[in-house]
């Protein structure tokens, strides 16, 4: 997994004494840009992209919304357009009978805003191929304790797709809502080492000792396993990089997350959208958790 | 500058065979005779290098090599020959030379009761008539008096106090010079590399002072015969030990004890000296009543040792190694580094004016990292690396106005980047081995140091390097956009790619009177070995990575010009140094680059060309009550990178424009000394956010161009105070207390500047500072005997 990449940076950090603390500094600003996050996945419900402007990094505030936009989605076949919630703006939603095809490549297309308010409509374009499906055989979850506290691992047996390489996205549930609900929880990995085989009995995700993810006796756990692109699991991937933040040791340089956005109209401007549009297939297994004595 | 001197350079460019029976002062048809031999310290017989060796009425002069040697080829005749060394007394020596003569001799070191008697420098203008500039070199003497930190004076934290020299970070001993990586300095020991040569926290380098003679700094002009290195050379060498008498040194401290132990073996002809000293940190921990505390281990040693043995007038023989690692492993997890050489030297004297030497040397570099959970897989990733190589010196001391230095070496790499294994595990899963990288390089060289005339001086040298990148290996194939095409595996010894490669060397030193001079060099550099290293300080999570398919060399051209000014009867030395350097081929990484364990690295790769110039102004005093220097250092450097920062230029990890030192030591009285440094350094530049937005339930930056803010200015002060005892003849036992506090008013420097989501308030974004030491004591007890 590529998880155990971060086991290192955490404990070779231990090594170091250091204080932190707050500090005031004046940033530069910019003009609003587009920011897309929207994922077409292949369960059978209701699908939404969330279109949004960027902020002053301390203004500490929601994100504006963009609201009246024309959003489409075709699946190279057939397109519809997506109906923007009237309680929450900004969220454009897909028929609740809608899913998501393994190998078909889903394009998204923004038009009918101007948010550089130059008087100039512009259009925005992203695409998505779903990958193959996962089969989650069956899941376990157990107890442990380690470096001082109490952690649930969630285990999977699956079979990994052999002849291709696979991308996974990890998520958890706990009595059906979801656990890992920001992106940071959300767990990566790429089958570089286990290319092929039987995944037996491996840790998947872990569920931290906090009020939010916490497992009682008879808790219902549902373990989410997706098929992303690769260029998704580098964008998760440099978000959570940009979460944690970085130190002299083991960072690189602060660096801006990658998006699939593109501006198509009008043509030739600078590339300023950021977000991403994803595509992927979805599947899960769930257990029940019983606490040992 | 007449026409003569012109012819005569330009000659000496062309044709290095028109330089034999060159002769600036005296009758070219009168007879030669060499004057040579080894010089020592009385004391404790160790040879001492860089003496000044001159004789009055020819004017001319050398200087001991680093074996302590030195070669005059003069007219038959009698002279007064001055042996002047810094710390020493002066000898003058009336010769009447009739035939080739062997005069070795043993320096008194100049105690405080001769302070009447004229002390001498390492002959006090040997920084105006010297032909090396962008060159520091500091003695064990020298390095002693600057302020100890954790009760000894650190090799590394000295020169990190030198012009042009600036520290990668608080934590490290990694420094970079002359805007130049913290990958471009080439650390040898004895002749052999060091790879990392800092220890945890980075208080500590790997040199022990107490086993340590000498340490000289290229920051510009390095020498023909080392190269793969852009920025400097840092040249250390070991003491040989005593062999007169058994002695030994060390200290007791509230962090670290040192021992060191030397003496002859049967007779003064064979010599040893060992070293060792360990950090106890984690026994501070083990008073701890937290038991997940208790269980943690923190500690690091260092071992050198060293065995000299002189054949004959005319064969010595060195045996030297060093071995180190650092610590740290709680129950659940571990890691350590370190590194190890072992080299074997051999000098050998073919005639008065021939001085060879010849080594075998091999150094490994290592670091191993382990999780090690009770239930669950434990994983543990290991990596190595490891050259062994062969030298060949020759050094010819033709006439005392010409100099010519020719050799050869070559140098087998060898490097596991990753060996990841598994325990405990419920799947079976297989070793994940990143592939070795192995390499050949092998250079020929040739160096001429020549008087052209009374004022001027001229050195020329090139060197002709061959790196070859060989199997066993395997190499992946990109396209334009760094995407793998396919890999392929070469089998053991097969050439991949070979670079050859030539350096030339150039320096004029044309001296304007007896005060001042003025230097001009140029040097051409390849780097073949670099660091993948996504940090702006040295870690010791090192990668290193060499050139081959996918990667050509870098290389650097350096251009000086320097004034240099001696005042008050050479007691106060003065330097202005101008530098510029255009490199090619310069490496970064791309926008989040993965570099751990990652056997496609040179896809993360991105190439471009950078520069970097300043000026250093120096000013050292090295005798009297008080001694130090005070340096400024005005230093710019940027980069152009295809394919970062949208291809735009951008200022360079080590652009700190203002670097200011002041290094001082005063002795307060006989038993008192006091020291202070203060470093003052333009923050580092640093990338900051400019706007925000969402995704996935949480805040992410969105940044400006790459470099185009800074950190705050970096400032600290730390004292020393030494308390010595009373000056007894005859002394057996002699100890002395040093206190010292590193960072004295506390200023918080910042390590890092984070742009994190505030965990209590959703939405909110902080800016965090983290900073390490502030009021750092610490108390040794030294001792020698």
């Amino acid at each position: 997994m590529r998880l155990y990449k971060y086991i290192y940076i955490a404990l070779a950090s231990l090594a170091f004494v250091s204080c932190t603390e707050d500090i005031d500094i004046k940033l530069d600003s910019i003009a609003p840009e587009l920011v897309v996050d929207g994922v077409i996945n292949t369960d059978t419900t209701t699908h939404t992209i969330y279109l949004k402007e960027t902020a002053d990094y301390f203004s500490n505030k929601a994100a504006e919304v963009i609201s009246g936009a024309t959003v489409t989605l075709s699946d190279g076949t057939s397109s519809i357009t997506l109906t923007e919630n009237s309680d929450k703006k900004g969220a454009y939603e897909t028929p609740s009978n809608y899913f998501g095809v393994v190998g078909k490549t889903y394009t998204l297309t923004i038009s009918n805003v101007d948010i550089n308010a130059d008087g100039v409509k512009e259009e925005f374009q992203a695409t998505s191929t779903i990958p193959t499906k996962y089969q989650v055989d069956k899941i376990s979850v157990n107890k442990e304790r380690s470096f001082g506290s109490d952690r649930w691992l969630v285990n999977v047996w699956m079979q990994d797709p052999p002849d291709e390489r696979n991308y996974y996205l990890i998520k958890a549930y706990r009595n059906d809502s979801l656990v890992t609900d920001s992106i940071q929880l959300w767990g990566i990995a790429s089958d570089e080492i286990f290319k092929g085989y039987y995944l037996d009995n491996v840790r998947m995700i872990s569920l931290e000792d906090i009020p939010s993810q916490r497992l009682k006796n008879n808790d219902k756990v549902t373990l989410e396993v997706s098929g992303i692109s690769e260029d998704y699991m580098y964008f998760i991937n440099d978000v959570i990089l940009e979460y944690w933040g970085r130190n002299p040791l083991f960072g690189g340089q602060p660096a801006n997350v990658r998006t699939n956005i593109q501006q198509t109209v009008p043509e030739g401007e600078e590339q300023t959208a950021h977000g991403y549009f994803s595509a992927y297939s979805t599947a899960r297994a769930s257990t029940v958790y019983t606490e040992e004595e | 500058m007449n026409f003569m001197i012109l012819k005569r350079i330009v000659l000496m460019i062309l044709l290095p065979s028109s330089l034999l029976g060159f002769s600036a002062t005296s009758n070219p048809a009168a007879e030669r005779y060499s004057l040579s031999g080894t010089i020592k310290d009385e004391a404790n017989g160790e040879v001492l290098i860089g003496v000044s060796v001159f004789v009055r009425e020819l004017k001319i002069g050398v200087n001991s090599n680093t074996y302590g040697f030195y070669s005059l080829s003069i007219p038959k005749g009698k002279y007064t020959v001055d042996f002047s060394y810094i710390g020493y007394q002066t000898i003058s020596q009336t010769i009447d030379l009739s035939g080739s003569t062997q005069l070795n001799l043993e320096l008194k070191p100049a105690t405080n009761e001769m302070k009447e008697v004229v002390i001498t420098s390492r002959r006090k203008d040997n920084n105006i008539t010297s032909n090396t500039m962008g060159v520091n070199q500091l003695s064990i003497n020298t390095i002693r008096k600057v302020p100890a930190l954790m009760g000894e004076v650190d090799l590394l934290k000295a020169v990190q106090m030198l012009p042009g020299v600036i520290s990668a970070g608080e934590g490290t001993s990694s420094f970079s010079v002359r805007g130049g990586g913290v990958d471009q300095n080439l650390i040898v020991l004895d002749e052999a590399t060091v790879y990392n040569a800092s220890h945890l926290m980075g208080f500590f380098s790997v040199f022990n002072n107490d086993a340590i003679k000498n340490m000289t700094l290229y920051k510009g002009d390095i020498p023909a015969t080392y190269e793969g290195r852009l920025s400097s050379l840092l040249d250390v060498q070991m003491k040989d030990g005593n062999s007169k008498k058994f002695a030994g040194s060390g200290g007791i401290g509230l962090i670290s004890s040192r021992l060191t132990l030397e003496g002859p073996i049967g007779s003064d002809k064979t010599s040893y000296i060992v070293s060792a000293r360990r950090t106890y940190a984690d026994m501070f921990l083990k008073l701890s009543s937290d038991k997940d505390v208790k269980d943690n281990t923190l500690y690091f040693y260092d071992l050198n040792a060293k065995i000299s043995h002189r054949f004959d007038d005319n064969n010595r023989l060195f045996i030297s190694g060093y071995l180190g690692q650092d610590v740290f492993k709680n129950k659940d997890a571990g890691f350590s580094f370190g590194n190890s050489t072992f080299t074997t030297r051999w000098n050998h004297l073919f005639s008065p004016k021939m001085f060879s030497n010849f080594s075998l040397n091999y150094s490994n570099y290592n670091y191993d990292l382990e999780s090690t959970p009770e239930n669950g897989t434990g994983i543990q990733w290991k990596y190595f690396m490891k050259d062994v190589s062969f030298k060949a010196d020759f050094s010819w001391y033709i006439t005392p106005e010409n100099t010519l230095k020719f050799g050869y070496n070559s140098t087998l790499h060898n490097l596991k980047p990753g060996n990841v294994s598994f325990t405990n595990a419920t799947t079976a899963y297989e070793d994940y081995n990143l592939p070795d990288i192995n390499a050949f390089e092998h250079a020929l060289y040739l160096s001429d140091e020549a008087k052209i005339s009374d004022n001027l001086s001229a050195k020329v040298g090139l060197r002709l390097t061959g790196f070859s990148s060989i199997g066993k290996g395997t190499v992946y194939n990109f396209d334009e956009d760094y995407n793998v095409i396919d890999s392929t595996v070469y089998r053991a010894g097969k050439v991949i790619k070979t670079y050859y490669r030539l350096s030339p060397r150039l320096g004029l030193n044309y001296r304007i009177n007896e005060q001042s001079s003025l230097k001009a060099s140029y040097a051409r550099t390849y780097q073949f070995l670099q660091m993948a290293s996504n940090s702006t300080a040295g870690t010791p999570l090192d990668l290193w990575f060499t050139s081959g398919k996918n990667v050509k060399p870098q290389s650097c051209d350096q251009f000086a010009l320097g004034y240099f000014r001696n005042f008050a009867d050479n007691k106060l030395e003065g330097s202005v140094e101008l530098f510029y350097k255009k490199m090619e081929n310069t490496i970064d990484f791309k926008d989040h680059a993965d570099l751990l364990l990652n056997p496609k690295l040179e896809g993360q790769l991105r190439f471009g060309h950078s520069r970097a110039y300043g000026a250093e102004f120096l000013l050292q005093k090295n005798e009297g009550k008080l001694t130090g220097w005070i340096s400024y250092t005005y230093s710019r450097t940027e980069r152009t990178i295809y394919g970062v920062n949208n291809d735009k230029n951008y200022l360079a990890p080590y652009d700190r424009p203002h670097t200011f030192y002041i290094v001082g030591n005063y002795d307060l009285s006989e038993r008192v000394s006091i020291g202070a440094n203060f470093i003052y350094c333009t923050g580092q530049p640093i990338t900051y956010p400019i706007g925000r937005m969402e995704v996935g339930g949480i805040v992410v930056p969105i940044y400006s161009d790459r470099n185009e803010y800074r950190m705050p200015d970096y400032h600290r002060m730390d004292v020393s105070l030494t308390l010595k005892p009373k000056a007894k003849p005859k002394r057996k036992w002699y100890g002395e207390w040093n206190f010292s506090i590193y960072n004295l008013y506390g200023h918080k420097n910042p390590w890092a500047i984070n742009f994190v989501n505030d965990s209590d308030n959703p939405n909110t974004t902080k800016a965090e500072m983290t900073y390490l030491f502030r009021f750092v004591p610490s108390a040794t007890y030294n001792f020698k005997f």
